[in-house]
């Protein structure tokens, strides 16, 4: 298993992990943390409480619609998180600025 | 429901109210039986396996800040008015309906009180009855003890 990432970097770039974890399937909270995790063999691994208040604040500002489904295996409700039009726009440009700041701190260390 | 997820929830949704306080109580009951649940499957008995997923969670306390943070304080913010009145004005607990209070505020947006000022220059002068603070004061998530007591402040 990959060294889990700074939680410092984490914390700043969680809307962006989110919602590039949301880009194409509606999912629930603890879903995405294991799609998370997945995905990048260990090395994004949330404090799980702070996962639910971003959630609410991406859903607030419109960039996530949410919903409540029953549950497949017959236990409690499941609330699912997706995208919105507004969220895909949102992904967009926080993903060329992340691929921006990327760039200019490989230039910086001489990287091309 | 379990006793330690119940003081959990109870803890992290402190300061939610209604409807919202409602969702996030289901969500984070939803995560952490779903979560226990697999560690019941590892070997724990169920209240360990609930404990875990408490301790995995993390401190309420954290949510709790969080969710207040997106719910709670823009809702407060918004309404600025009241604010202003609740901080304006020595709230005396009035048992009448029919009571009225006035106050004086520089020219602010108070469409929330839905109160006519008597004056319209630089400073205003409202007259706005017990009930109509009481309400808006509700509608904030406020509790008001309409008791009569000594005056505050």
């Amino acid at each position: 298993m990959t060294q889990p990432a700074d939680p410092n970097l984490l914390k700043g770039n969680l809307e962006l992990i989110l919602l590039e974890i949301l880009e194409d399937a509606a999912m629930y909270g603890l879903e995405i943390i294991g799609e998370a995790q997945s995905r990048t063999a260990g090395y994004f691994d949330f404090k799980e409480g702070s996962l639910y208040p971003a959630l609410h604040r991406l859903e607030s500002q419109g960039l996530l619609r949410a919903e409540f489904r029953d549950s497949s295996t017959g236990g409690a409700r499941r609330k699912y998180y997706q995208l919105t039009e507004k969220g895909q726009r949102a992904l967009k440009q926080k993903r060329e600025a992340w691929q921006r700041f990327a760039a200019a701190m490989n230039t910086l260390r001489g990287t091309p | 429901v379990n006793r330690e997820l119940e003081t959990y929830l109870r803890r992290a949704t402190r300061g939610l109210w209604g409807k919202k306080r409602l969702e996030v109580r289901e969500e984070l009951t939803q995560h952490v039986l779903e979560k226990a649940h697999g560690h019941e499957v590892g070997g724990l008995q169920r209240e360990a396996a609930i404990a875990r997923a408490l301790t995995e969670l993390g401190d309420p306390r954290a949510i709790r800040s969080g969710m207040i943070g997106v719910h709670t304080m823009p809702k407060l913010f918004r309404n600025t008015a009241a604010l202003g009145l609740f901080a304006a004005i020595s709230l005396t607990a009035l048992n009448s309906s029919r009571a009225q209070i006035e106050v004086v505020l520089p020219n602010a947006n108070l469409d929330a009180l839905s109160a006519n000022p008597i004056t319209n220059s630089k400073f205003a002068t409202y007259l706005l009855s017990f009930e109509s603070i009481k309400q808006n004061l509700e509608g904030l998530g406020i509790v008001v003890d309409s008791t009569a007591k000594a005056p505050v402040g």
